[in-house]
């Protein structure tokens, strides 16, 4: 969750006002723009590699003639050199506050164009228009390779291998883990990027961006929740999506393997208790399992079970939800939704706003069996 | 007072009333300047002295400065990295006063002297005036007709939401905008006047930002816009009342927003280089330096201006 004055969760809970603009930097240098941002949008999606990406239309009033209209690798918004800031100020009355959104890489200028009137006899820009597609800042990781492959050069803190790699502050906010020895950093396309997914996978989550510009490690199991979305008298939800899908919940598994003489080796697993048991009103749904790397009839057994328990051991499953645009919500918090017809605590693994008033949201949420 | 401006009024019709904000002397850091003109509770950013470059001082000519109100100038300093070194006192443009001493001047707060009296506030004009800002030479001089500004809309971009539960529905808002849909209607007694009215926003050779700046003269007081206001229109419709019967009256409609004032940093020149060069012409470079004590003294010669036109 973005850092936030306690009066900013009121005033997003009732009317308020809201404008979205942008920084420009160059390397450290905060340009002295405060540009318009039209027609934007921001999606996030924790499954893929670089997490946020969002677009939008820079619109800016000349003041002397200038224009922003990227030309070679110059220009203020040139794809080579600029990052964003996105800032979106919140206000209602007297109070006002601004939240960054994030600072994000121009990825693309698809269009640009300046408009231009004679002064003086000289045709002079006015305004300009410029386009831009943005990504989030692991896409600079993205793109910087390794020369050769390499091994850490110390195992024991995955937090300082991270900061090593990426030359980017991290935030620890899941118990550090040594590295196990034998990890090597691939030289390919992406490599970079995949030595850092590597590491959060040692740690036991997801690394994103976050909208300070640092790496953290969002963990896969929901913890305390961070930030609340209402329904009811404060409420500023319009929609709960309640979707329940069973084509992955599988009660009995037949594992078909053969032992060392290649002699076939059956074992079946299945639920015998509970709403899902195989002669209940659920019914069977089978799935079919083979592993070459088992071959005695215990191994076959203990792989049955442990697909079986895989499969309605913890299920997880999203729920949409549309509410009021709360520009505090990050990517990876955890969330809870009050005032529903139950209490659902999740994790936010995709979020996109616009320019409109609402957002989406989804949270991936523990179904309880 | 360290570094207030001084302000010269001219309320001639070459092209149109205008003040000279001039800053003898800024703070000897001061790199760029960035001045200011409040009037009628709002505050706008000087044509041509946004983040101007100075050497110590600094000379413009303000053509947008609203007429017959009080109107105050300061300037905001920065050095060369570009941060602020504060502002300067500002000068107010009040009562103008007639009938005084030469030489005397009246603070705000006196009492008149016997003799004087008040002739008007501010920049003093009986005209309303209408201009490009960025060719303030064809400025023109009209009469507002009746229908203009009867509606003043300034709405608030809102949509409102019912989340699921809640009685009421909640607004969520963009900030509030300036004028919209004004309608501002001119008369023009003679077609020199309809021309230049409709030269205002581009003709069949120049292209031009569609936005006008509008300044009220006593005449069409009291109007309740901005002064001044900045109205961006698509179009300016032109209506016969007897041109057909030769006798020249049209009315000159318009429909728009209020609008920025493009290129706001942009300073349109009268007094140019080579209206000094046409008047120095036949004359030593000894001559030009003997006229003027310092570089600032030849850069406000704005008698001059024009000169090489004529």
């Amino acid at each position: 969750m973005r850092q936030h004055s306690p009066q900013l969760l009121e005033v997003l809970s009732g009317s308020f006002t809201r404008r979205l603009f942008v920084y420009v930097f160059h390397g450290s240098d905060r340009l002295d723009y405060e540009l318009a941002f039209e027609s934007w949008s921001l999606d996030g999606d924790l499954g893929s590699a670089v997490a946020l990406s969002g677009s939008g239309t820079v619109v800016h009033q000349s003041t002397a003639g200038e224009s922003l209209t990227p030309v070679g690798t110059k220009g203020v918004l040139s794809p080579f050199r600029a990052r964003l800031e996105l800032v979106m100020e919140i206000s209602a009355g007297q109070f006002v506050e601004r939240v960054s959104l994030g600072i994000f890489r121009v990825e693309s200028v698809p269009e640009a164009r300046d408009f231009t009137a004679d002064v003086n006899g000289q045709e002079t820009v006015i305004a300009s228009r410029v386009t831009v597609k943005l990504l989030s800042l692991a896409e600079d990781i993205r793109r910087w390779g390794f020369r050769f492959p390499e091994s850490p050069p110390s195992f024991v803190s995955c937090y300082e291998e991270l900061r090593r790699i990426t030359e980017m502050p991290v935030e620890e906010t899941v118990p550090d883990q040594p590295i196990p020895a034998s990890t090597v950093w691939e030289a390919k396309q992406g490599g970079r990027l995949e030595a850092v997914q590597t590491l959060a996978d040692i740690l036991g989550g997801v690394a994103v961006v976050n909208s300070v510009g640092a790496w953290e490690i969002v963990p896969d199991e929901v913890g305390e929740p961070v930030a609340t979305i209402r329904l009811g008298v404060q409420g500023t939800v319009l929609d709960v999506g309640n979707d329940i899908e069973t084509d992955t919940v599988y009660n009995e598994v037949v594992g078909i393997f053969e032992d060392e003489k290649r002699r076939p080796i059956h074992a079946v697993a299945e639920v015998t208790t509970g709403d899902l048991r195989v002669d209940g009103p659920y019914g069977r749904h089978t799935r079919y399992y083979a592993s070459d790397l088992v071959n005695t009839s215990t191994q076959a057994q203990t792989a049955v079970q442990s697909i079986l328990d895989l499969s309605i051991g913890s299920q997880m499953y999203d729920v949409a939800i549309q509410c009021h645009v709360n520009p505090l919500i990050e990517l990876g918090d955890v969330v809870e939704l009050v005032g529903w017809t139950r209490p659902l605590v999740g994790r936010v693994v995709t979020l996109s706003m616009d320019s409109g008033a609402l957002m989406n949201v989804s949270l991936r949420v523990h179904r309880d069996l | 007072m360290p570094y207030a401006p001084t302000l010269t009024p001219y309320i001639d019709e070459s092209p149109c009333p205008r003040v000279e904000v001039f800053f003898e002397e800024l703070h000897p850091d001061t790199a760029t300047v960035t001045v200011l003109r409040s009037a009628g509770g709002r505050e706008y950013q000087v044509r041509g002295a946004v983040r101007a470059v100075t050497a110590g001082t600094l000379s413009r000519i303000d053509f947008e400065c609203p007429l017959n109100i009080p109107v105050t100038y300061r300037a905001e300093m920065f050095d060369d990295a570009g941060f602020s070194l504060g502002f300067t006192d500002p000068t107010l443009l009040g009562d103008v006063v007639a009938g005084l001493a030469p030489g005397e001047s009246l603070a705000p707060d006196d009492d008149l002297p016997p003799g004087a009296w008040v002739v008007g506030t501010g920049l003093i004009s009986d005209s309303t005036w209408l201009h490009n800002p960025l060719n303030p030479q064809g400025a023109v001089k009209v009469k507002a007709l009746a229908s203009t500004a009867q509606e003043l809309s300034r709405p608030v971009p809102v949509e409102w939401s019912r989340p699921r539960g809640r009685r009421f529905a909640v607004g969520l808002a963009e900030p509030r905008q300036g004028l919209a849909g004004l309608q501002f209607d001119v008369f023009a007694p003679d077609l020199e006047i309809a021309d230049k009215i409709q030269e205002l926003i581009g003709d069949y050779s120049t292209t031009s930002v569609p936005v006008i700046c509008i300044r009220i003269g006593l005449q069409d007081e009291p109007m309740r816009i901005p002064r001044p206001l900045f109205f961006g229109t698509e179009d300016i419709i032109e209506r016969d009342i007897n041109v057909r019967f030769r006798k020249g009256w049209t009315a000159q409609a318009m429909v728009g927003d209020e609008a920025e004032p493009p290129t706001p940093g942009l300073f349109i020149p009268l007094l140019t280089a080579a209206d000094i060069n046409a008047f120095y012409a036949g004359s030593t470079a000894a001559q030009l330096n003997n006229d003027h004590a310092r570089a600032v003294d030849v850069n406000r010669r704005y008698d001059l201006a024009g000169y090489a036109l004529q």
